[in-house]
């Protein structure tokens, strides 16, 4: 057999080749997304289940168990969404070398989440029913540790991020750590607003 | 594994064998023992799920060995009826998840740069991690499986007899974690071959002109994206009934059994084209090798690919005719399910139409097998056809008419595609041919076999026989047909052990192969048998859909040695200053240059990020305590995973290569599937 074959064309481009690519011109923020299709899958299919187990229920949420409060969730839900502001401001000053958005802004944001899984934590410890209750219970539970989870995820997350940011890691040419975690930390705050709105919303209709 | 340390001709100069020294430096994979835990590169990767998935095809073959040996006569007790349980859970549940999903990510990690022109996958770490989850799944479920705590309920699982009160001991926890642990695995290889077959294909291998091996790849791991998170998250609710007392499945708390039916098969079927569109690949790849001609109806096929891929979404309550579910509803299903003959029958006229107009002048085993295929494939969609009428299921439900037709479609639809491809790709993992004549011995011995063991149980099937029950009384005419069946599958046995040897054997001795043995016309064939570390010395220029055909003087696709012609950015890649692993980065429809992205070298981080979790999925079985722990150790090798390198740990090119791209080189994809 012959040597291996070689092609070389005329060039479709000239010049040199770039090496800091960022959004969907780069792979790992098109890895991101498709991370977050499979999720958002996932939490379809949670949001399907709810109101599969719903529509063979004769009442909904069970007998002796009360439709849920709003206030307390609301305010949670408004935190959780507000977590993403400074992050997002973050990654609009980085590529103009601007790093004390991230600096100042990450710490907010991870406050604020924080403060989300806090507000979580005092709702749930006074719920009447628990996971073992009944299938309402099982799907209320699991669908908030689920978020919650999440919400855990892009605190730890955001932690190492920010101390690499502090160690002079990222600049205005070295970003997509930063807008990964970002359109991935928005995908937890919007994908929980359905979560919310199942669970919080749809017994009272 | 790779040619790193045989010199190389190019037929070039001097400056080519410097730069293919370099190169194969830059992308050698480590060597050792720890090498072998660190190493990330793509081949390395593929063969090693190859290889592995491999092993466990044995191993699911030998059980079905032992409940054939357990049908052949009534009454017999070669198993219990509890072993004889476990012996088909086991086997369906290796087959689906641990031989035929894992085999064909291992042939498209192997294959899929090598096809678009690339040097590497966009997430080698990714890539390694995937293998280790998969290995580690694979073994605790054999380990329960000898040890006594083996699931016994069908690879369907359904509840209510997989719930704690039916099942109370250890064999479904295992069966759930280790299915959910697998699907990781998958996802993260899903991704990682989304990502690489639309940002790494080489310049000018326009989306219209992607081989449709890779085209059937791309559409898989869209399936396996959007189908593998309904197993997870059903699996997840099963486990969660099982150990923390929820009612998701439990009709007593409210909960339905009905709903793990519908998400398992909303996976369960798109499953089923995601083990088979790659076959369909495979035999497109093939059928025009032997006959020298270009697949005819390429954007048809490619369409057909589509839409399987889409309606295989929309037929899943088709396994559920028996449960009373409204008849309406069932007409839908029904019609879909029926509807996918039409890109089936598409993709059949196409390659008929390829060998018709083609020369074909040589049959070797690779196309014997694509030819049986063929055959086979009809075949088993003919039943399927017959058992998407609500009536006719209705019948044959839980028969051997069912377990006829689906390994039709299975072993007909996936296997014969799977020896095709080790046959066809044998000689660029390995450098050496498969032998021929010992290959067309086991093709036409795997053919009786499979036809004798298989096509008598469409009879035993109508005759009532069911599937799932460890044995029968004698008189009710099955006898015969039990008998005869259990000689096939023994044949089917020989023939399997056959191709073993002729591959352990052929690897060690086999003739040199040389770059394209088969004159095929895809990118992998430019490169030598086994191409070396960095696959292709320089980023290859694509013109036509049949790169390889297209070579040659005269053609525009000829050799350019003018080096004033080059663009730039070619040697750039060939000789970067620095020791770096590079990728081109090109656009997602066009495939135009957009940049060029560093690799991340060796790494031991994924092995340890596998074991961490491997403590939360498999503790999870004993105390729900260790999955905390698991996952704290998982975050602790993510930081170490995302850490930018420390100079002086590693060799120099290592080193430079890591350093370049810590945050960014890994997705934070792998987190959140740690995590979850």
């Amino acid at each position: 057999m012959s040597a291996p074959v070689r092609f070389v064309a005329p060039p479709l481009r000239n010049g040199s080749l770039d090496r800091q690519l960022t959004g969907v011109g780069s792979p790992i923020v098109l890895g991101v997304l498709l991370l977050i299709a499979i999720e958002a899958t996932l939490m379809a299919l949670f949001v399907v289940s709810y109101f599969y187990l719903r529509l063979g229920a004769e009442s909904w949420p069970p007998p002796g168990v009360a439709l849920p409060e709003l206030s307390g969730p609301l305010l949670a839900q408004g935190v959780l969404l507000l977590s993403v502001v400074p992050v997002w401001l973050a990654v609009g000053a980085i590529p103009r070398d601007r790093t004390w958005p991230l600096t100042i802004g990450l710490p907010a944001g991870i406050t604020l989440a924080a403060a989300y899984l806090l507000l979580k934590v005092r709702e749930y410890s006074g719920r009447e029913f628990l996971w073992s209750s009944h299938a309402y219970g099982s799907l209320d539970w699991t669908m908030t540790g689920y978020a919650g989870l999440h919400v855990i995820t892009v605190l730890l997350a955001g932690t190492v991020v920010w101390v690499l940011g502090l160690r002079g890691h990222f600049h205005g040419g070295r970003y997509t750590g930063i807008q990964a975690l970002a359109l991935y930390w928005a995908f937890v705050a919007l994908g929980s607003l359905f979560f919310f709105a199942t669970q919080y919303l749809s017994p009272h209709l | 594994m790779t040619a790193s340390g045989a010199p190389v001709s190019f037929g070039g100069t001097d400056r080519d064998q410097a730069r293919h020294e370099r190169l194969s430096r830059i992308w050698a994979p480590p060597p050792g023992v720890l090498g072998f835990f660190t190493a990330v590169n793509h081949r390395a990767v593929g063969l090693r799920f190859m290889v592995t998935a491999f092993v466990f095809f044995l191993l699911a073959g030998a059980l079905a060995v032992a409940m054939r040996l357990q049908l052949t006569l009534p009454l017999l007790e070669v198993l219990s009826a509890e072993a004889y349980n476990q012996a088909f859970t086991m086997h369906g549940s290796v087959m689906m998840f641990l031989f035929v999903v894992p085999f064909v990510e291992g042939l498209a990690i192997y294959l899929v740069p090598l096809m678009i022109g690339a040097r590497e996958m966009a997430f080698p770490r990714l890539n390694a991690f995937g293998y280790w989850v998969f290995l580690v799944a694979g073994i605790s479920l054999f380990v329960a499986y000898l040890s006594g705590g083996a699931p016994d309920s069908g690879w369907y699982n359904y509840p209510p007899l997989t719930s704690r009160a039916f099942r109370p001991g250890t064999g479904i926890d295992f069966w759930v974690t280790m299915i959910t642990f697998l699907e990781v695995s998958a996802l993260v290889a899903a991704v990682e071959i989304v990502v690489t077959i639309l940002k790494h294909r080489a310049p000018g291998l326009t989306l219209s002109r992607l081989p449709i091996f890779v085209w059937a790849m791309l559409a898989t791991a869209l399936m396996i994206i959007f189908a593998m998170p309904a197993l997870v998250l059903t699996s997840l609710m099963l486990g969660l009934d099982r150990w923390t007392g929820t009612h998701f499945f439990n009709a007593a708390g409210g909960g339905d059994p009905f709903l793990w039916q519908h998400l398992f098969w909303f996976f369960g079927h798109p499953d089923v084209y995601i083990m088979l569109l790659p076959a369909i690949g495979v035999v497109s790849m093939i059928i025009p090798a032997f006959v020298r001609r270009a697949l005819a109806g390429y954007t048809l096929v490619v369409v057909s690919i589509v839409i399987i891929a889409l309606l295989s979404f929309g037929v899943w309550v088709h396994h559920m005719y028996t449960v009373g579910l409204a008849m309406v509803g069932l007409n839908f299903f029904a019609a879909a399910s029926m509807m996918i003959t039409i890109p089936s029958a598409i993709q059949i006229f196409a390659w008929i139409t390829t060998i018709w107009n083609g020369r074909m002048e040589r049959i070797s085993t690779p196309m014997l097998y694509a030819l049986g295929f063929i055959v086979l494939f009809i075949m088993g969609g003919i039943t399927g056809i017959m058992i998407a009428a609500v009536p006719f299921n209705w019948q044959v439900h839980d028969t051997h008419f069912i377990v006829a037709h689906f390994h039709y479609t299975l072993i007909g639809g996936v296997v014969f595609p799977i020896f095709a491809a080790i046959y066809f790709w044998f000689p660029k993992f390995t450098g050496r041919m498969l032998d021929d004549r010992l290959g067309r011995w086991q093709f036409w011995l795997f053919v009786i076999g499979f036809n004798v063991t298989f096509l008598l149980m469409h009879v035993t099937g109508l005759e009532g026989m069911p599937r799932r029950v460890y044995t029968y009384f004698p008189g009710l005419g099955w006898d015969v047909w039990n008998v005869i069946s259990t000689v096939g599958a023994l044949v089917m046995g020989l023939s399997v052990l056959i191709l073993l040897w002729n591959v352990v054997q052929s690897w060690r001795s086999g003739a040199a192969a040389g770059p394209d043995p088969w004159g095929a016309e895809s990118l992998e064939w430019a490169t030598t048998s086994p191409p070396a570390n960095y696959n292709f010395l320089d980023v290859p220029i694509v013109r036509s859909r049949s790169p390889l055909w297209s070579v040659g003087p005269g053609s525009k696709q000829g050799a350019l040695d003018d080096s004033e012609a080059r663009p730039p950015w070619l040697d750039e890649l060939a000789e970067t200053p620095e020791p770096l692993r590079e990728n081109i980065v090109t656009s997602v429809l066009t495939a135009e240059p957009e940049g060029r992205v560093v690799l991340p070298g060796p790494s031991p981080w994924p092995f340890w990020l596998a074991m961490a979790l491997s403590v939360a999925f498999l503790g999870a079985v004993w105390t729900l305590l260790l999955v905390p722990v698991g996952l704290a150790l998982a975050f602790v090798a993510l930081v170490g995973w995302h850490w930018p390198a420390r100079s002086g740990r590693r060799p120099e090119e290592h080193e430079a290569a890591t350093e370049e791209a810590p945050t960014d080189s890994a997705p934070d994809a792998t987190e959140d599937e740690g995590e979850r």
